[in-house]
């Protein structure tokens, strides 16, 4: 599978409205009918099904069609695909997805099971088949060992590897080893991706590194895309990753095979292509320069923009201003406070501050923000540095220019040095 | 530059002495337009950028809105500001390098002259006056090579500024077609590698605006000590397009 950038979603539909051509829209009808009969045909690999799941969980059909609707609208596709997004999703079974973690919180997990009542995406992530998740597997020790090496091997080009959390490259890797084997997760990472027939990495520290990769970065954290090659990578940053995003591109694979347009860093733009501050419902007052100025003042209590005290939301790409959290419950800034920016590069040391980027006076203290020992050690070294290339510049200036003078002196007598020195100034002018 | 045909003016000093003045034609009228019209956009992008940046002016009651959109202004408004500073920098850079009454090119060629002049026109400067040992009828070396300067800074802010703006984009929608964004992604994405990201073209940005503004302190300055010191109406030539140069009236023995 190879990552086409002008794939279909992307490609054939941006940006076409209801401009849109229908012949092109009937072949890509027919192109993802034909694909989805494909991946039907796939042996189901988890015994759970959709159906059967969201009847056992009282959400009815109803529910499930209303989810499709808007998951249909998230991935920019015309509503006459919503039935083969519906459908795209009771075969999301048919994947095999390896799951692992680094250096993280679990927090990506966590967003999926911790919701209060079963949303679709939990169910979802149910009915996927996981075939090797550490914080919610049972098995554990050598066992989930062979388990992670059986179903490697069973799947090899076939399975989701999803990442999550970063990549301690430091100490070779030894800041984070996985298993009973103490198998480094550098090593992990790059010996399931070469089997995967994708790579996701889930949250903002796979992306980028997150908040271990933060100043000072002792580990050495780097994101996947840094260590992965010869395997698409998509990034599905944010802190956590919003579900529909994940389960959105899980869907994209299904009814197309192919990794979704990425952006220049590798996050699908069907959901990071658009600026949260284009979409945000605080957006009015902010052209009409109505801010809230303090925690809980009157413009706090009557939804005003963020802006001055910090929202990041001009300078972050990512959806949730439009599929909001939680099945659309809420999100950060409905709730009344400003972005983060959590799902931009970085963002730990450049944006997750709540002041606005000019007053955010942050940096590190000691010269030049190198940190207080840090700076010392290296303002010292420096130092060093130019005293010894002084040292050796001046040392072979002498040697190649001075040492002749030195001879004539030490060989003649002193009446003779004093006319060699008068020779040598003449010499010198 | 031309020397008019003599109309002298004469003053008596205190002395009892006569000075003579004779017009020089310095800037063409094209010229002195593209200066004030830069010179506006320059002032307009500065204030709605600091206010774009922290927005200091909000009314005082949240029940009463200003009446126009303040933020939306001020974007507006910054954006025409930088449209206009662009492309007359696109003018300028063709006048420069191609006009055909003067080439401003050749002023900065390392000639020995060039170099002496500018040497001079610097230590004049930093030695408050003391050696007026160049032609003040021509241009002055030291702000001539001051306006590279000035241009490289905003060309500087012209890149960051079109990568912030393009970044603010949906995709490559815009009202003129998708050519425009890709374009602009094209020509100036590569500054978001070299400062770091959008943070670092946005803090380059903030910088570069503040560089602009000392420079244009100064030019002020300069332009100014230059009229009281040299006493040649220098602070005209972007009015009238013509200075006043002194000349040696050898019938008074001067
Ligand atoms: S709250 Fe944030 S994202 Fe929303 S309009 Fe204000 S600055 Fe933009
Ligand atoms: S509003 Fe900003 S910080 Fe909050 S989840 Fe969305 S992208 Fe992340």
């Amino acid at each position: 599978m190879d990552l086409d950038r002008r794939s279909l979603f992307s490609g054939a539909l941006r940006h076409r409205g209801s401009q849109q051509n229908e012949s092109e829209q009937l072949a890509l009808k027919q192109k993802y009918q034909e694909r989805l009969k494909e991946v039907e045909a796939m042996e189901p690999l988890s015994g759970l099904s959709l159906p059967a799941l969201l009847v056992e969980h009282r959400l009815s059909r109803r529910n499930f069609m209303m989810w499709a609707s808007a998951m249909t609208a998230a991935l920019m596709l015309p509503p006459v695909f919503e039935k083969q997004v519906a459908e795209a999703a009771t075969l999301l079974n048919r994947v095999p997805v390896i799951w692992i973690e680094g250096q993280d919180c679990a927090g990506n997990s966590e967003a999926f099971i911790r919701s209060a009542g079963p949303t679709v995406e939990e169910l979802l992530f149910q009915t996927i088949s996981l075939e090797y998740h550490e914080t919610l597997m049972a098995a554990a020790g050598f066992q989930s060992e062979l388990r992670k090496q059986t179903a490697a091997q069973m799947y090899k080009g076939k399975y989701v590897l999803v990442v999550e959390g970063a990549i301690p490259q430091g100490e070779n890797g030894a800041y984070c080893t996985i298993g009973a084997a103490g198998q480094t997760f550098y090593e992990e990472v790059q010996q399931l991706s070469a089997g995967a027939a994708l790579v996701i990495g889930a949250g903002a520290c796979a992306y980028y590194g997150g908040i271990p990769k933060a100043y000072p970065n002792p580990t050495n954290a780097v994101g996947v895309s840094s260590v992965v090659s010869g395997t698409p990578v998509i990034n599905i940053p944010a802190c956590p990753m919003n579900p529909i995003n994940f389960v959105g591109t899980l869907i994209h694979y299904i009814l197309t095979g192919a990794a979704p347009a990425l952006d220049s860093t590798g996050r699908p733009i069907w959901a990071f292509g658009n600026l949260i501050h284009n979409n945000c419902e605080r957006r009015a007052h902010f052209d009409a320069g109505e801010y809230v100025q303090q925690w809980g003042d009157l413009g706090a209590q009557n939804n005003f923009c963020l802006y001055k005290m910090g929202c990041k939301g001009p300078f972050t790409y990512n959806n949730c201003s439009i599929v909001r959290y939680n099945e659309g419950t809420n999100w950060p800034i409905g709730v009344g406070h400003g972005c983060i920016g959590c799902s931009q590069p970085e963002f730990w040391d450049t944006l997750a501050y709540e002041r606005p980027m000019v007053s955010a006076n942050i940096h590190a203290p000691g010269l030049a923000g190198l940190g207080i020992e840090s700076g010392a050690d290296k303002f010292g070294l420096g130092l060093l540095a130019v005293v010894g290339v002084g040292i050796v510049a001046h040392a072979i200036a002498s040697a190649v220019g001075g040492r002749e003078k030195v001879s004539t002196m030490a060989s003649s007598s002193s009446s003779e040095a004093a006319s060699g020195g008068t020779t040598e100034k003449k010499e010198g002018e | 530059m031309t020397l008019d045909t003599p109309t002298y003016s004469k003053h008596s000093t205190k002395t009892g002495q006569v000075e003579a003045y004779q017009r020089v034609q310095r800037v063409t009228t094209t010229w002195r337009i593209i200066h004030w019209v830069q010179a506006l956009s320059v002032v307009v992008c500065f204030i709605t950028g600091l206010f774009i940046a922290k927005p200091f002016i909000q009314t005082s009651s949240i029940y009463s809105a200003l009446p126009f959109p303040i933020m939306g202004w001020s974007r507006a408004l910054h954006f025409y500001g930088a449209m206009i500073l662009d492309t007359s920098m696109i003018l300028i850079a063709y006048l420069y390098l191609f006009s055909r009454s003067h080439r401003d090119i050749t002023d900065l060629r390392p000639t020995p002259e060039h170099r002496s002049a500018f040497k001079e026109a610097a230590l004049n400067f930093i030695t408050f006056n003391r050696r007026r040992r160049f032609d003040t009828t021509k241009r002055d070396p030291l702000l001539a090579v001051m306006f590279v300067l000035l241009h490289l800074l905003l060309l500087l802010q012209a890149l960051t500024g079109l990568q912030l703006y393009v970044a603010n984009f949906s995709d490559n929608l815009s009202s003129v077609g998708s050519w425009w964004p890709q374009f602009l992604h094209f020509t100036t994405d590569w500054t978001a590698t070299v400062f770091g990201g959008n943070v670092g073209v946005r803090m380059t940005h903030l910088t570069a605006s503040w560089l602009i503004i000392a420079w244009a302190v100064f030019h002020i300055y300069y332009e100014i000590w230059r009229t009281i010191m040299w006493r040649e109406g220098d602070v005209g030539i972007m009015f009238s397009g013509s200075k006043y140069v002194r000349v040696k009236d050898d019938a008074n023995g001067s």
